[in-house]
């Protein structure tokens, strides 16, 4: 048993570097597999960084009467904090108002002097919320416009955002959609590509394997070298695209926090999943490349 | 030793490949198999191999009844029995040493046993300081040879072969049907399948001749009839 093993895997290391020019053929295009599935990591992490970028920027701003007390206003805080929903509700109180009014119009002394003459202070304060995601508003409107919060509120944005974030929603589902769909296409090339590459080799090893059941080779002996040549075939494939991919995210990096004007995080998030990134990639590649071994193997094996 | 008792081989409604054969082969013999071409000499061997399994009919060989050998014995078998091709058959990435080593190796052989075995039959197939040559750097007699020793390795008591000599020479032609008697005189039953009129009526061993699927003459120390 030990003695066969120990050939078997002897036998995969010599047929590999002996048939190296086949070897080659079929690692470049596991490349492309492992290439084609990392590119789509990357475009579903832009895809979310990017909705998530337009979602952070949309918020409901909730303007109450400068006669409503702040405990009252905290009371509807922990109210709409309390959805599921909501992500977080800032309280901005009456004086923190009245500070960003006069530095947002800093350069218009007719509204400052306007102020001026008013005397007391006229702003309410002010809750901000924000939607854990754009779908998300929905319930948050409709929890709004229920009698006890909307007889405290003197004003809202709700009414100027609604239009966005239904249009947002509707943007950010389609584009999660074509992401979807743009993997499954990906995928499925890939899936054909590695499939039929594996054929096209173990086609041109049939008479190899002919003769090696003539002499005797139990279907095992036979098949299991070839296993192994294949999960070489895939280590080495991922190995040289892990080796391409983190120097090619040092140079995206700078360019989506240039376009997201935020950092994405882009390395961060293939530093901290690496092991799921990959370890997913190997284990589907690898899988689908035993199969197919395995399948076209099947008919010369029968002999 | 093999025994075959109204063996047919069919390969679809009227395509015959073999046709009522009964014919018993001694331990020791040597038995050439003649025909024209598509007569059904090849598909005898394949089914002596176990590499076709027969329509109808029982064939022992050894102790296997092919029509009943399961999957997983056909290694088994053919670790006893030494096939040749006309065509080699030899692995081409492989030396001269691994192609026979390797049947050595897959029936799970030491190693030390291996060191021992194959260059005593690369010597008897007088092949000795060719071990690292790889098949393509051998003439087709040589590789011819390599093949006889690789059937050799597990001391078969039977050797079959299917026209081992038809894309030889006459002078390597002559080197191989010399090897074969020498086989065959120590003991191993050898069953040929040939076109070389010459070379059977030189042995004066026992002769088949089968036409369209049927064994039409069986002869000791017979001629090439055709």
């Amino acid at each position: 048993m030990i003695v066969s093993t120990t050939r078997v895997v002897k036998f995969a290391f010599k047929d590999f570097w002996r048939n190296l020019g086949l070897s080659l053929m079929t690692i470049s295009i596991l490349m492309l597999t492992y290439l084609s599935l990392n590119l789509l990591v990357i475009v579903n992490f832009f895809t979310d960084a990017a909705i998530q970028a337009i979602e952070n920027r949309v918020d409901v701003s909730v303007y109450f009467g400068p006669d409503v007390s702040d405990d009252r206003i905290l009371g509807v805080r922990g109210e709409l904090t309390s959805l599921p929903e909501v992500k977080d509700v800032e309280f901005i109180s009456r004086e923190q108002a009245l500070e960003q009014f006069k530095l947002n119009h800093a350069g218009e002394p007719e509204i400052l002097s306007a102020l001026q003459e008013v005397g007391e202070n006229p702003l309410g304060a002010v809750l901000v919320i924000k939607a854990k995601d754009a779908s998300s508003y929905g319930p948050i409107l409709e929890a709004l416009d229920s009698p006890s919060i909307k007889s405290l509120v003197a004003d809202k944005t709700v009414e100027d955002h609604r239009a966005l974030i239904e249009r947002l929603t509707t943007v950010t589902n389609k584009v999660q959609k074509a992401a979807l769909g743009l993997s499954l296409v990906f995928a499925l090339i890939s899936l054909l590509i590695v499939f039929n590459t594996i054929r096209v080799a173990i086609y041109i090893h049939r008479e190899e394997i002919a003769i090696m059941r003539l002499v005797g080779a139990s279907s095992n002996f036979v098949r299991i070298p070839f296993l192994i040549e294949t999960v070489m075939f895939n280590l080495i494939a991922l190995g040289i695209v892990a080796a391409l991919v983190y120097p090619a995210l040092g140079v995206i990096e700078p360019a989506a926090r240039a376009f997201f004007d935020a950092d994405v995080g882009i390395t961060a998030y293939y530093q901290a999943h690496w092991l799921q990134i990959f370890g997913y990639q190997l284990g589907a590649v690898t899988f689908l490349s035993l199969v197919a071994t395995a399948l076209s193997m099947g008919r010369y094996l029968k002999k | 030793m093999i025994r075959l008792k109204n063996i047919s081989k069919m390969y679809g409604p009227g395509i015959v490949g073999v046709k009522n054969v009964n014919l018993h082969i001694r331990p020791g013999e040597f038995v050439s198999i003649v025909g024209q071409s598509g007569t059904g000499k090849s598909t005898l061997v394949k089914l002596l191999i176990a590499e076709e399994k027969p329509t109808s009919g029982s064939l022992q060989i050894g102790g296997w009844e092919i029509g009943r050998i399961r999957d997983k014995d056909v290694p088994g078998l053919r670790r006893q029995i030494g096939v040749v091709f006309q065509d080699f058959k030899l692995l081409p990435k492989k030396t001269v040493y691994e192609n026979v080593a390797f049947a050595l190796e897959v029936a799970g052989v030491s190693g030390r046993r291996i060191r021992e075995v194959v260059p005593h039959v690369l010597r008897i197939v007088n092949l000795s300081g060719k071990e690292n040559r790889y098949p393509q750097q051998l003439s087709g007699g040589e590789q011819q040879r390599v093949v006889i020793a690789r059937s050799l390795v597990h001391r078969p008591k039977i050797i079959v072969a299917d026209e081992p000599t038809g894309n030889l020479d006459s002078i390597h032609t002559a080197e191989i049907v010399d090897i074969f008697k020498k086989i065959n005189e120590f003991g191993t039953t050898v069953v040929m399948v040939t076109h070389n009129r010459e070379i059977v009526n030189a042995l004066r061993k026992r002769v088949l001749t089968i036409h369209a699927g049927e064994i039409v003459a069986d002869h000791e120390e017979g001629k090439y009839l055709i």
